[in-house]
Order: C-alpha cells, then structure tokens, then sequence
C-alpha cells in the first residue's frame, strides 16, 4: 500500500491508499495517520480485506503501541469492518464514532478498545503537540458523520465529502479540478443525501483554514482547488435518487 | 461444481446438533406427559393399580433427566458452536497478521507483530482445548440419557406385567406402557442421530 506524507511539523499526516493487493471488486479507499510523539490516531481504518496491507503500511510510520487512537466517520463497512482485527492488535486503543453508531459498530467486534462516542456537536482530542477537531458533517453521507480538522496542519479529513469513483492507480491528489469534476459528480448527486446539510457543512468549513481537503476515496484537494471544490460542491443538487423518483 | 467436498465447519455442525436436540425435548415431555397420565390412573386404580405407581414415578423422573440432561447438551452444543466461531476468527484475525508481518519482512517492527501472532497462537489452543473438553462432556451426557432409555425398556416390560394385572386399568395402562417405548425408541434413534455431528465435530474440530 502507498503511503504519502501530507504534513511533517510536530506531528505528522501520512495517507494510505492505492493498494495494489486489494480485491478488484472493493472500492479503493484513503486511510490517513497521524502520527505524533507518543500517540497516533488512525483514521477510517478499511474494512476487512486491506487489513494485512495496511497494518503493514501504518508499522512503517510508528509503533503498534503508539497507535492510541482510532477514528471511524461514520459506520460503513469499508471505513471500519476491520475493528474486530485492529481489536486483536491495539487492546489498548479508543474507538472516537458517532455516538448514533455504537450499536452498530461494535457488531464489528469490539472487546478490548474503548468506544468514545462522540457527541452530535463534535469534540476535540489532544495528542501530543497535536490538537484534533471531530468535525461534524451529519448527512454527508452517514446520519451521524464526522470529519477531522486538523488547524496546525491545516488538513480537512473529509470523509467520503470529495471523493471520487476512479482507478485504483489514480495519483494522489487532484492535478486538474475541471477533469476531476465528472469523477465525483455521480457520487456526491447519489450518495449525498441533503442539500440542507450540505449548505451547513459548507458555511461551517469555510471558516477553517485548509491546504488540503482529504477524501476517503480518490484525490486529495490541495491549495486553490479546495476552494474550488466548495464552490462547485455549493452549486450541486444532491439526493439525485429522489429527484429521479418524482 | 468441482466435485470437491467442502468440509462443514464446527460451529455450523455444532447449531444443527442444537437444532436436533429439539426434538429429544419434545419427545421427553411428551414421556412426561404419559407419566401424568399413567400416575393418575394409578392413583384411581387402588390397590389393582399399586404396582404401577414406583413405575410412573421412574418414568416421572426419567422424563425430567432427559429434559435437564438435553438442557445440558443444548448449552454445551452451544459453548462449541460460539467457541468454534472465536477460533476461526481468531485464525483468520492470525493469517492476515501473517501476512502483514510477511510485507514488514526486514523491518524491525515485524516482531511487534510476533507477539500479536503468539496471543492468537494461545487463542486458538484455549479453542482447541475447550472444544475437546466439551465433546467428551457432550459424549458423556449422550452416553447418559442412553443408559436411561435402556433402564426404559426394562420399565417398559415391568409396566406390561402390572397392567395385566390391573383389571378394568389393563388397556390405559398398556397403552401408556407402548407410549413410553416409543418414546424411549425416538429418543435413542435422535440420539444416534446426535452422536453422529458429534463425530462430525470430532474429525472437524481435529481438521481444524
């Protein structure tokens, strides 16, 4: 599995994906780390089936004893059906998901970490040097989602907000926004389930001060084109589903 | 169809054993039922009937160890099935480690992931162990009820001599005696039935 290191300061942002080992019938999805003195927190971990490959990719950066932390955005099997096995490997760890999740979630199998559930306004956690803000980015796509902001780094994890249906050997990070758009549209119009939390994320992010806008699945946004893609993600119509019902 | 043989696993053979010891119970309390109703005749019939009354209380009792004894089974039956389900996740949890640690290979961060491999190694053989002390527990409580339904049979010939003796009794009280023989027979058939996930168990857990 590809790892790229997004910030270097005090801590660090390392992302994961493009795995050449996974399932061809498995979406390819982002994971990202950071990863600070002492303590780490992994984000979107994946689901069952890229397990090996990044636990693999994740001991590269850091100690199994320094991963102190999980965070899952929301309940899908593939940002976090593999909890049953990180379960075996970090006893010591906590679990930070939506509150609305936590019945759900632990049918993924959990008895040695700990369930922090977070609460619908969000909250922030503490590493070492680095200081996280659970975001909240309810209905986009999950009922109860959050997203990661990072203000040292000036990184958004941004969840499955920004993400694209692509290759699994798509580069990285978006090198032209206008050839990026068709890649995204089908996603964020189908899976995107309201125009109204759409708006509210929007409003709520524009505020925070971001070099990069980071997906779970497809390219990273750096610098202009985060702006970009609040714009054009401003003007679109989603909860295309529906539309097509009436 | 590649005309290969999928082997079942345990905790599937396990659940059907369960499923199967359904109808041990229904049988017993049907027994049960037939000792309630060869008590009360006893109990009208006097003294033509006396003799008849220590044998409805063995099969009373019977009835009531067979139901407790397949309660027993039920749990034990499940303790494998849920034991079964930890172990093949605990070796599935320990081949992706493998595997991870197979890509770290060179790295030195390769033996944190020993240790996690080791833990699942120790898993799997708590599994391993628990699994054989519940199958000669479950050979144990078989072999059990077995020995009740032969203690049946001879019940069963008892009963048919002092129902010949019982006068205007003698029909109900053959009738209940045959009842409780076909039970008992029901009961050895599923047991055999029983006795054979058991072996399943045996060479599946030993394949395992």
């Amino acid at each position: 599995m590809k790892s790229t290191i997004l910030y270097e300061g005090r801590h660090q942002w390392i992302a994961f994906g493009r795995d050449p080992d996974k399932p061809q019938k498995i979406i390819d999805t982002n994971q990202y780390m950071v990863v600070d003195e002492r303590r780490s927190l992994l984000m979107d971990p994946g689901g069952i089936e890229i397990f090996s490959s990044m636990l693999a990719a994740v001991l590269r950066h850091t100690d199994v004893g320094r991963i102190t932390d999980l965070f899952a955005s929301h309940q899908d099997p593939d940002i976090i059906s593999s909890l049953g096995l990180w379960d075996q490997a970090l006893p010591h760890a906590t679990l930070h998901a939506p509150w609305l999740w936590e019945g759900f979630i632990r049918h993924f199998g959990l008895n040695n970490i700990v369930y922090n559930a977070l609460p619908d306004e969000g909250q922030t956690l503490q590493l070492d040097s680095a200081e996280l803000l659970f975001l909240p980015a309810h209905y986009l796509h999950s009922s109860g989602n959050f997203h990661v902001y990072d203000a040292q780094a000036k990184i958004l994890m941004s969840g499955d907000v920004g993400a694209a249906l692509e290759p699994a050997d798509a580069p990285m990070f978006v090198e032209n926004f206008a050839e990026h758009v068709p890649k995204m549209e089908l996603f964020h119009r189908r899976w995107m389930p309201s125009n109204r939390a759409k708006q509210v994320w929007i409003d709520r992010v524009r505020q925070l001060d971001i070099d990069y806008l980071a997906p779970q699945h497809g390219r990273i946004f750096t610098g202009d084109d985060v702006g970009r893609f609040l714009d054009w993600f401003e003007a679109l119509e989603v909860g295309s589903a529906i539309t097509a019902e009436n | 169809m590649t005309g290969v043989a999928v082997r079942q696993r345990p905790f599937v053979t396990a659940a059907q054993l369960a499923g199967r010891l359904y109808g041990v119970l229904a049988t017993a309390r049907l027994m049960s039922l037939s000792a309630s109703n060869a008590k009360g005749i006893a109990a009208r019939g006097g003294e033509r009937t006396a003799g008849f009354r220590p044998i409805t209380d063995f099969i009373t009792e019977m009835a009531h160890d067979t139901i407790a004894l397949v309660s027993r089974i039920n749990d034990v039956a499940l303790q494998v099935s849920i034991t079964s389900v930890r172990a093949m996740r605990a070796g599935a949890a320990r081949e992706r480690f493998a595997t991870a640690a197979a890509m770290l290979s060179g790295y030195e961060r390769e033996t944190q992931l020993r240790a996690v491999i080791s833990g699942l190694d120790r898993q799997l053989e708590e599994c391993r162990r628990q699994e054989q002390t519940a199958m000669h527990k479950l050979i144990e409580l078989f072999d059990d009820i077995e020995q009740r339904t032969r203690a049946a049979k001879m019940i069963v010939t008892n009963s048919r001599t002092e129902a010949s003796r019982a006068g205007e009794f003698q029909t109900y009280l053959e009738s209940i005696a045959d009842s409780v023989e076909q039970a008992a027979d029901s009961i050895r058939g599923e047991i055999k039935a029983c006795r054979s996930y058991v072996s399943d168990l045996m060479e599946a857990i030993s394949a395992v």
